[in-house]
C-alpha cells in the first residue's frame, strides 16, 4: 500500500488525479465561457427593436467587402454606376438625393479614378473611414464585438484555459518519465485544451444580439434571397443592398451577374463561407476576396470554379 | 421598401349578377404571385386573391412561405395551370392532372384554372400555347380531355381562351359559340382574360365591346388582366408591358355586367413598386367606375 503511494506521481494516484483534473477542468472552462459570453451577448433583448439600414446589415453579416458590393448593387441599381467593357466601374450618373456618407464616398472614389474595381474602391481611404463609421455604429449597438474586447477576453479566457493546459502537460510528462500509464489523461487533457482554445481563441465577429437582428432580417426579406431571383427592378436600390447585405454575393450574381463580375468583391457564397468559417478578423477577409476568383478572369474562365453560388454558370456573366 | 397600395374593390352592386363565380370568393383586385415579386405581393393590403402557376408548386407542400404567409391572410391562392394541354387531340397526361388536383388541395384553393390551348403534340413540346382549331371535332376532344381532368380536381375548373396570333382556316365557330357550347357541355367556369379579348379583337380588326358581349359572362369566375404591345402590326399579350387605357375600359365595361374578382398577370420586365401598386389601383378605379 505504502509501496503503491510512493510510486504515484506526485503523490496522487492516478485516478485520483484524473477525477480532481476533470473537475477543476470543468470550472476552468466554465469561467472561460462566461467571460466569452460577456463579449458575445450583446445588447439584451432591447435589441429586438434595432432596425439596421442596408449597409449596417451587409457589415454586420459579413464585413467591408460586402457593404461596398451592397452599395455598389444601390448605386448600380440607380443607374449611378455602370460597368464598362472590361472589368471596371465608372459613375454614368449624378450622386442620387437619399445618397449616404458611403455612398458619397464611393462616387468621389470612382470619379478620381475615372474607372475603378471593386478593390480600388474598398482600398479609398474615404471609404474605408466610412465603413469604419458603420462599423462603430455597430459596436455601440452591441451587434458586432470590438476588436478590444475580443482581445481583452481572449487573454482572460486563457489563464484558466492554460492553467489546465499547463497542469495536464506536466502531469503527463512526469507520468511519462516514470512509465505510469497515460492514456485517460492524455485523452481528458486534449479535450480539455481543444475546448478551451476553442472558447478563449475563436470569438465571433457578431454578439448573439447580432446573429437574432440578421435572423429576423433575413426572414423579414426572405423575398430577396437569391433563389427567387427577386425582381430588383421592382424593389429598387434599398431592396438590392438589403439582398446582397443578406445574402451577400449569390444575391448579386443572380440578380446581375455582369455587374456582380465588375464589382468583383464577393465571388461567391462558398468561397466567402468557407473563408469566414474560419472566423478572422474583416481586415483579413478582404485580401482573401482578392486573392479568390473575382480578382482575375483567368481562373473564373471556366464558369466552374467560380459556379458554386448558381449565379455565375447560369448567368453568363462569367466569362466577360 | 415595396409600395402598397389601397386598392378599393369593384363594389358589389344590388341587382347585378354575381355569376357563376360569385360563391368563389374571389374578389377585388389580385395579382399573379411570382417569386421574383413575392415581397410585393405580400406588402399589397388589399389584395383580394392570387394566382400561383400550378406547376411551380411542390408535389406535396409545403406551400412557399410567401404563399403560406397570404392563405394565412385568408388571401385565395388558385393554381394556374400551363401544361395541362387540355387542348391536345391525345388524352390528358394522367400524372399532369395528379399534380394539377394535388396543387388544389396543397393551396385550398376554391377553383383551378386552366387554358384553353395544347402545348404538345404527338410527344412534341411546343414551349407556347397554341390556339385549338374551333371545329366540332376539336370540341369533342377538348371536353373529353376537360371532363377527365374534372374527375380528379377537388375544385371547380375554370377554362381560359388564349390569345390568338391567328384563326385557323377550318374554324366552324365563332370564338364566342365554341367558349359557350364548351362550358356548357363540361360545365366549366370561364376565366375570362380581358387582355386577350382586346388582343384578338384588335388583331382581327373586330370590336372587343361586342366580343365581350357575345361571350358567357354568367360563368365567369374571374378575369385577367395584363400589358402588352405592338410589334410587326400586331398587337401581343406579353405581360411585360404596362395595361393599355383600352383593357382598362374593357374592366369597367365588364363591370357594368358582373363583379368578378380582377387580377393583373405580370410576368418580367418589372416597374418599380410603386408604379406596379398604381397599376393595380388603376384596375381597381376602372372597376369602380361601373358603379
Amino acid at each position: 500500500m505504502n509501496v503503491a503511494i510512493e510510486s504515484a506521481t506526485w503523490g496522487v494516484s492516478g485516478p485520483d488525479f484524473l477525477v480532481d483534473y476533470a473537475l477543476v477542468a470543468a470550472l476552468a472552462l466554465g469561467i472561460a465561457l462566461v467571460l466569452r459570453r460577456q463579449v458575445t451577448r450583446g445588447a439584451d433583448d432591447g435589441s429586438a427593436a434595432v432596425q439596421p439600414g442596408p449597409y449596417e446589415v451587409a457589415y454586420l453579416a459579413e464585413g467591408p467587402a460586402r457593404t461596398v458590393a451592397a452599395a455598389l448593387s444601390a448605386l448600380h441599381t440607380q443607374g449611378v454606376i455602370t460597368r464598362d467593357g472590361s472589368d471596371r466601374l465608372s459613375v454614368s450618373g449624378d450622386l442620387p438625393v437619399a445618397a449616404d456618407r458611403l455612398d458619397r464616398a464611393i462616387l468621389a472614389a470612382a470619379r478620381a479614378g475615372q474607372t475603378v474595381t471593386g478593390r480600388d474602391v474598398l482600398d479609398d481611404p474615404a471609404v474605408r473611414r466610412a465603413l469604419t463609421d458603420i462599423e462603430q455604429k455597430l459596436q455601440s449597438a452591441e451587434l458586432l464585438t470590438s476588436t478590444e474586447d475580443r482581445v481583452r477576453t481572449r487573454w482572460l479566457a486563457l489563464v484558466p484555459v492554460g492553467a489546465m493546459i499547463g497542469l495536464g502537460a506536466a502531469r503527463l510528462l512526469a507520468g511519462l518519465s516514470a512509465g505510469h500509464p497515460i492514456t485517460y489523461l492524455l485523452v481528458l487533457w486534449f479535450v480539455t485544451g481543444y475546448l478551451g482554445l476553442v472558447i478563449a481563441l475563436r470569438l465571433p465577429r457578431q454578439t448573439r444580439a447580432g446573429r437574432r437582428v440578421l435572423g429576423r432580417l433575413r426572414d423579414q426579406h426572405r423575398h430577396l434571397a437569391p433563389e427567387l431571383s427577386p425582381a430588383w427592378s421592382l424593389y429598387g436600390p434599398a431592396g438590392a443592398a438589403m439582398a446582397v447585405g443578406l445574402f451577400g454575393g449569390a444575391a448579386l450574381w443572380a440578380a446581375d451577374p455582369a455587374f456582380a463580375w465588375g464589382a468583383g468583391l464577393i465571388p461567391n457564397r462558398q468561397v466567402a463561407n468557407s473563408f469566414w468559417s474560419g472566423g478572422s478578423d474583416s481586415s483579413s477577409w478582404v485580401a482573401a476576396s482578392s486573392s479568390s476568383c473575382g480578382g482575375s478572369s483567368s481562373s473564373c474562365g471556366g464558369g466552374s470554379s467560380c459556379g458554386g453560388g448558381g449565379g455565375c454558370g447560369g448567368g453568363g456573366g462569367c466569362g466577360g | 421598401m415595396t409600395g402598397s397600395a389601397a386598392l378599393p374593390g369593384p363594389a358589389a352592386v344590388p341587382g347585378r349578377a354575381g355569376g357563376a363565380g360569385a360563391g368563389l370568393g374571389l374578389r377585388g383586385v389580385g395579382i399573379g404571385w411570382r417569386p421574383e415579386i413575392s415581397g410585393f405581393v405580400e406588402s399589397l393590403p388589399e389584395l383580394g386573391f392570387c394566382e400561383v402557376i400550378a406547376e411551380s408548386l411542390p408535389l406535396s407542400g409545403p406551400l412557399p412561405a410567401s404563399l403560406a404567409a397570404l392563405r394565412e391572410r385568408g388571401i385565395p391562392v388558385i393554381p394556374h395551370g400551363v401544361r395541362l394541354s387540355l387542348g391536345s387531340a391525345d388524352p390528358v397526361e394522367p400524372a399532369r392532372v395528379t399534380r394539377f388536383a394535388a396543387a388544389a388541395r396543397i393551396t385550398g384553393a376554391p377553383v383551378v384554372s386552366e387554358h384553353i390551348a395544347f402545348v404538345r403534340a404527338g410527344g412534341i413540346e411546343a414551349g407556347h400555347l397554341l390556339p385549338v382549331p374551333r371545329t366540332r371535332e376539336a370540341l369533342d376532344a377538348l371536353a373529353a380531355n376537360i371532363a377527365r381532368t374534372q374527375a380528379e380536381l377537388p375544385v371547380p375548373l375554370a377554362l381560359e381562351p388564349i390569345a390568338t396570333l391567328f384563326d385557323w382556316p377550318e374554324d366552324e365557330l365563332t370564338e364566342a359559340d365554341f367558349l359557350t357550347e364548351l362550358l356548357h357541355r363540361t360545365g366549366a367556369l370561364l376565366l375570362l382574360d380581358l387582355a386577350n379579348v382586346y388582343a384578338n379583337a384588335r388583331n382581327r380588326g373586330t370590336s372587343p365591346m361586342d366580343l365581350l358581349d357575345r361571350l358567357p359572362l354568367d360563368r365567369v369566375a374571374y378575369v385577367h388582366v395584363a400589358g402588352g404591345s405592338e410589334h410587326g402590326g400586331r398587337y401581343h399579350d406579353t405581360h411585360t408591358d404596362p395595361v393599355p387605357a383600352e383593357v382598362l375600359d374593357l374592366v369597367t365595361a365588364l363591370c357594368e355586367r358582373a363583379s368578378p374578382g380582377i387580377m393583373l398577370e405580370r410576368d418580367g420586365h418589372y416597374p418599380p413598386a410603386a408604379e406596379l401598386a398604381a397599376e393595380l389601383s388603376a384596375i381597381a378605379t376602372a372597376a369602380g367606375r361601373a358603379a
